[in-house]
């Protein structure tokens, strides 16, 4: 699908994960789980799955897969870029 | 209130209705021949969801109520008076018309959703602008203490009610309670129990966290992939066993142990080793003076998702097998037999902790095991104790059940073969209940409050109809709220969260070296978590079920927020959150006392606190409180109070020397009796606070005040907050003043109560 914007997810995240930070503080290599980055844990996962889901249409159905895309907004941001538009055939 | 540490505590009566049968004979013979009562859910509409399944329950039918009594009772009330009913029959406890023969019973109650279902029902009325006309009804038979009401008023009784809501083990946090309140000395015979009906805010809100299963729950089985959402009631008459004895009851088992510790691991996930459930069933063992290798059967709270199985594997290891947290894989002996009950009838939530204690029972009794379902490849862990179908163990003599939940709240049940004799001391034989105890023994040693501010803010419904009104608002962009608020802990938190903190920390700061382990923490709410139970149902009806948001949804369980408050304070130990109307906080307040009395703690944390929402505007205007029906000058507000109490064991210091509570009404016209009931139980010549002059019941209180009243700020109506700032007040003015000051708690839905305050 087409490429997203680093702003358009920080936003997703900050928003989604209820995170008092300015979407400037996280950058793109920033691990989004445990103590040494943003600190989400696995409910903040669950959310961005259903935030991913209503606003590009990609379902996430693997806790792997979200582990691995999830690990920071540039990995996130390169698989969503790899997906098929929704609705497109695989 | 002297506590008796040695009474023993007996079961005399049992019932329940489950999705396995109307009762709990016909439930428990489905169960042990291995039946499921899994379905696809057709109560509500769960097109959007990810799973379809649940085990619903057939309501029994209620011949003796008229049509209209049964269209007031909610679906959780109609699960709950059976199986209240079955239980008081079968201690023998009910007349020829179906009535208890007890006019004073005190109920230990659990439930989450309570009559969530026409909550629901309100709220989505109010989102789609519909006429309030005859939604009254709904908003306020949704509280769950509108069920306890119910159940009182066709089983004929009054008397204190505490319902907890700690989430999934809070049905065996209600029995548990039960007995402490007879070891506390506090009553000789309680009714104990939980109820809970399946709802779609509940359902919708497992299945956004992905935790159901969306083929068949298999607990304990490697496969595993969640659990089964069901509902049910059960209910258990518990009695000091002199009493039971000079009534003649036929004792069912003893309630030796009860242990209930707090996980501060996470809000959502149990400690991976299991070591806060292994406190709790340590606990447990210790109070029931019984060694792990005299249990025999285990009913687990394997709910079949992969943590929580997990983790009680690890538990039962450290417990059951060689004692070691160190090392959680060492084997159980095999004689330990062990099943999770909920690929049968579903996890019932705040049923669960109830209907599995009498599983456990009955398996004491009849030697029968309810079998583990749907088991392939077994956890390796228990994977030689988990209970086949069809199998036996005829020579038990003791049985745990235990309870895991939301927020950490862990709790664990040990009940022995009943047999006389056996060395304990036995009080003196009473026939009747203790009507009521009113003496109380507590000292404040810590005050905290947060109020709103002063100056007044106005707040819109979410239905125009119900029109925009002034209201008293918590500033948290003020310190302490506003430093709180960057706890990564409390960033998804309720407001209520920050104002429990709040007033919390201003408390503890009287203690500064009080260790957390030496604490535990008592919460009342009215409307608890509103907020984000707002949010979450309103984002279901927005978005649809399938965007339902995982992040809000553990935020609407009543004892989110005291789960927060417990680990930013680091208090493992007991937890309750109490609901109800105003009267809670009083309940809140007879809890730490038992467990001062019980030794269970050295200090107690009591918090009240209410949070606003628009639908709370909508609720009140509905009500008819709000301009222009409201004639009083009502004005809806938030906030907290908190206070940290000790035992007193010397008439000084600021005390709590008297409380009493369970007067419950329903009609405007059983008010007045109410409140002449409950203020008979103190002297007649002490000033009485004035409390309700912006309420309907300032009338009454009017009436019953002497000499020269006190009267208080007026911060707006906030329920058990409201409750609080008084108690606050009134402690403030008993200590300067060096006076005793009566301050009665008026629930503004059903229950008058009262506190005497000693200062000097």
């Amino acid at each position: 699908m087409a490429d997203i914007s680093l702003d358009e997810l920080k936003k997703l995240v900050v928003e989604n994960c209820i995170l008092r930070v300015q979407p400037g503080e996280i950058l793109e290599d920033t691990p989004l789980f445990g103590p040494k980055g943003v600190g989400l844990d696995s409910l903040d996962a669950l959310q961005l799955t259903v935030a991913i889901e209503k606003h590009y249409g990609i379902v996430i159905n693997d806790a792997e897969v979200a582990r691995q895309v999830m690990q920071s907004l540039g990995t996130l941001r390169r698989w969503l870029a790899q997906q098929p538009p929704p609705g497109a055939k695989q | 209130m002297v506590a008796h540490p040695q009474t023993r505590v007996v079961v005399t009566g049992m019932g329940a209705v489950t999705p396995l049968g109307f009762d709990f004979q016909t439930s428990w013979q489905r169960i042990v021949a291995g039946e499921s009562a899994a379905a696809p859910v057709t109560l509500f509409d769960v097109a959007g969801c990810r799973c379809k399944r649940a085990a619903s329950a057939q309501l029994p039918g209620l011949p003796d109520l008229t049509p209209k009594q049964l269209s007031r009772l909610s679906r959780a009330a109609r699960l709950a008076l059976p199986a209240a009913r079955e239980a008081l029959a079968q201690a023998g406890l009910l007349d020829e018309a179906g009535r208890s023969k007890f006019a004073w019973l005190p109920l230990s109650v659990s439930t989450t959703g309570g009559g969530m279902a026409w909550g629901e029902k309100f709220l989505r009325a109010m989102l789609a602008q519909q006429d309030n006309a005859g939604l009254y009804p709904y908003i306020v038979r949704y509280q769950a203490h509108h069920q306890i009401h119910d159940l009182q008023r066709h089983l004929g009784f009054r008397g204190p009610i505490t319902i907890i809501a700690n989430a999934c083990a809070s049905g065996a946090n209600a029995i548990g309670h039960g007995a402490d309140l007879i070891r506390a000395g506090a009553h000789d015979c309680v009714l104990a129990g939980g109820f809970e009906a399946l709802t779609e805010l509940i359902y919708v809100g497992f299945d956004c966290l992905q935790t159901m299963s969306p083929e068949r729950c298999c607990p304990f089985d490697l496969g595993r992939n969640g659990l089964m959402l069901g509902e049910a009631a059960a209910f258990a008459v518990l009695e000091s066993e002199s009493h039971a004895r000079a009534r003649g009851a036929h004792m069912l088992c003893e309630l030796a142990g009860y242990g209930h510790t707090t996980d501060l691991h996470h809000l959502t996930q149990p400690d991976p080793c299991g070591a806060p459930a292994v406190r709790a069933m340590r606990e447990a063992l210790a109070r029931a003076q019984c060694d792990a290798s005299e249990i025999s059967y285990v009913n687990a709270h394997g709910t079949g998702t992969l943590l929580n199985d997990a983790s009680e594997c690890a538990a039962f290891a450290t417990v059951f097998g060689n004692g070691d947290s160190a090392q959680p894989d060492s084997p159980i002996p095999k004689s330990i037999r062990i099943s999770s009950t909920k690929a049968a009838i579903g996890h019932t939530l705040g049923a669960a902790g109830s209907i599995e204690a009498l599983f456990v029972i009955a398996a004491l009794r009849s030697g029968h095991l309810p079998p583990n379902l749907n088991v392939r490849r077994p956890e390796p862990r228990v994977a030689t104790n988990l209970v086949a179908v069809g199998e036996s163990h005829p020579e038990m003599n003791a049985v745990l059940s235990m309870n895991l939940g939301f927020g950490g709240s862990n709790a664990a049940l040990v009940f022995k073969r009943y047999e006389e004799n056996v060395g304990h001391a036995s009080r003196l034989s009473v026939v009747a209940p203790n009507r009521h105890e009113a003496r109380s023994t507590l000292t404040i040693v810590g005050l905290g409050a947060v109020l709103p501010s002063e100056t007044p803010q106005r707040m819109k419904g979410l239905s125009v109809a119900s029109g925009e009104h002034t209201v008293f608002c918590v500033d948290q962009t003020r310190e302490p709220l506003a430093k709180l608020q960057n706890e990564m802990r409390v960033r998804r938190a309720s407001p209520i969260t920050l104002f429990m903190l709040g007033a919390a920390q201003q408390a503890m700061a009287a203690e500064p070296t009080l260790r957390p382990d030496r604490l535990g923490i008592v919460a009342a709410f009215n409307t608890g978590v509103v907020v984000p139970t707002r949010r979450f149902f309103e984002g279901i009806l927005k978005n649809g079920q399938r965007f339902a948001s995982p992040n809000v949804f553990p935020e609407t369980v009543f004892n989110s927020a005291t789960s927060h408050v417990a680990a930013i304070l680091g208090v493992g130990g007991p937890c309750y959150s109490l609901v109800s109307d105003d009267a809670a906080w009083v309940g809140a307040l007879r809890v730490a006392e038992v467990w001062l009395a019980n030794q269970l703690v050295e200090y107690a944390l009591v918090i009240g606190a209410t949070e606003l929402d628009p639908i709370s505007i909508d609720a009140y205007a509905v009500g008819g409180w709000l301009p222009p029906h409201g004639r009083t000058g009502f004005v809806p507000s938030e906030g907290a109070a908190a206070l940290l109490l000790q035992k007193s064991n010397v008439q000084q210091g600021v005390r709590i020397a008297q409380m009493a509570g369970g007067f419950t009404y329903r009609a405007r016209a059983e008010v007045r009796q109410a409140a002449q009931d409950c203020f008979a139980h103190f002297p007649a010549d002490i000033a009485v606070c004035h409390t309700a002059q912006h309420s309907w019941l300032g009338e009454i209180e009017r009436e019953m005040m002497k000499g020269t009243p006190a009267a208080f700020p007026y911060h707006g109506e906030a329920f058990t907050a409201s409750a609080a700032w008084n108690t606050v007040h009134a402690a403030e003015l008993a200590r300067n003043q060096r006076r005793e000051i009566l301050l009665p708690v008026w629930g503004l839905n059903g229950e008058s109560s009262a506190l005497l305050l000693a200062g000097g």
